[in-house]
């Protein structure tokens, strides 16, 4: 027998030898290696699905805030704005309400400035009159005659009509 | 070259089963910690050699039979890588003479090459139905001449894949040998380490390669017999 001998139950053994090995293989080392690799295959494609989730559902959120800031601007500058025309009007209130309050004051001092000279009149008419009286006494005493008298008693009620 | 229906070489028995051996303990440092995180070492290697053999046999065989195809080839190379390296190696046998490789000896290339002979016949059947096999045998490519075309072809398969790797091994362990009967002195010193050292190198990259070359040659004829179209 040589190494270039073709023998039977060698042929045999080297099958058989290759099978054992196959066999082993299949059983103890590819077996737990594919499911391994399949299981590292499905980790990362559920990674990459899970990513894909969180990255949309990122960008709902960043939408949904940048709305919400848009909303309070519009709002803030609404507010701006009615706090303005307020103010405004305020003012104009305000200064009509002077306007009015001074006219009223004018008009009062007028009317009492009216009612004085009234009755600053009246009491000059009533000292006039006595003071007629007294001069008609003195008048009187003098012993006027017809002419002087008449005279005098003209002079005074002209005087007496240019104090009306 | 004789044949024996009876004898049994032990040599390559023995040494048949260290090859085995080497290729289940790797096997199993790649399997023994298989995490579905990170892999590292034996794992990682032993991946990519199953992602490499996936690849290489999907793109050659139906889909049905590509996935134990791919394992099926992957084992038979991984044998044989170490079958054929094991000669290289300065280990002691027990008859004085160095350690020769399994597939150094016929024998085990004739069987494992008529084993895949089989399969192959297996796998026309099962994917092409039993009609369409003998249809192939007989009828392809001219009816009935068809017939000693495909003996032809089918038969010198297994032989040329067997004497081929046979042969490739086997002179690289007879010329291995042969640099150390190189001149004794200095300069045969010199001769031996220099081309014995070239000769290592050139026959691990050999064994490597008809390790390969077998592997591939019987995908490719499976797949040819698998292949509804041939």
């Amino acid at each position: 027998m040589s190494s270039t001998s073709l023998t039977a139950p060698n042929l045999i053994a080297a099958v058989l030898q290759f099978l054992l090995l196959l066999f082993l293989l299949r059983a103890f080392v590819y077996k737990p290696i594919l499911a391994a690799m399949q299981k590292r295959r499905d980790t990362i494609a559920k990674q990459i699905h899970d990513a894909d989730g969180l990255r949309s559902e990122a960008d709902k959120l960043r939408h949904e805030a940048q709305e919400l800031v848009n909303q309070a601007r519009d709002e803030a500058k609404q507010i701006l704005a009615n706090a303005r025309r307020e103010s405004d009007e305020q003012a104009k209130k305000i200064v009509e309400q002077a306007q009015k309050e001074a006219s009223y004051r004018q008009k009062a001092a007028i009317d009492e400035i009216e009612h004085e000279r009234d009755q600053a009149l009246a009491s000059i008419r009533s000292q006039v009159a006595d003071l007629v009286v007294f001069a008609a006494g003195k008048v009187i005493e003098r012993n006027l005659n017809a002419e002087d008298q008449a005279r005098y008693v003209d002079e005074v009620l002209k005087d007496v009509g240019q104090l009306q | 070259m004789n044949f024996s229906l009876t004898a049994f070489q032990w040599p390559p028995f023995w040494t048949g089963l260290i090859s085995i051996g080497l290729v289940l303990l790797f096997g199993l440092a790649a399997a023994r910690r298989a995490t579905a995180s990170v892999p590292s070492g034996a794992q990682n290697m032993m991946e990519t050699a199953i992602e490499t053999f996936q690849d290489l046999v999907g793109q050659m065989a139906p889909e049905a039979l590509a996935p134990n195809l791919s394992l099926l080839a992957l084992t038979l190379f991984l044998m044989l890588v170490v079958a054929n390296i094991l000669g290289l190696l300065p280990l002691p046998w027990f008859n004085g003479d160095w350690i020769h490789s399994p597939t150094a000896f016929l024998s085990i290339p004739a069987g494992l090459a008529a084993w895949m002979f089989l399969l192959i016949q297996w796998a026309g059947i099962k994917y092409k139905g039993f009609g369409g096999w003998v249809y192939g045998w007989v009828w392809k490519p001219f009816p009935v001449i068809g017939l000693v075309i495909n003996a032809l072809e089918q038969l010198v398969m297994p032989v040329s894949l067997a004497f081929r790797l046979f042969g490739n091994i086997l002179a690289g362990e007879l010329v291995l040998r042969m640099t150390t009967h190189l001149p004794h002195g200095i300069g045969g010193v010199i001769t031996t380490f220099g081309i014995g050292t070239l000769w290592l190198v050139f026959s691990f990259v050999i064994s490597m390669i008809q390790a390969l070359i077998f592997t591939i040659l019987t995908v490719a004829y499976m797949s040819i017999q698998a292949n509804k179209d041939h």
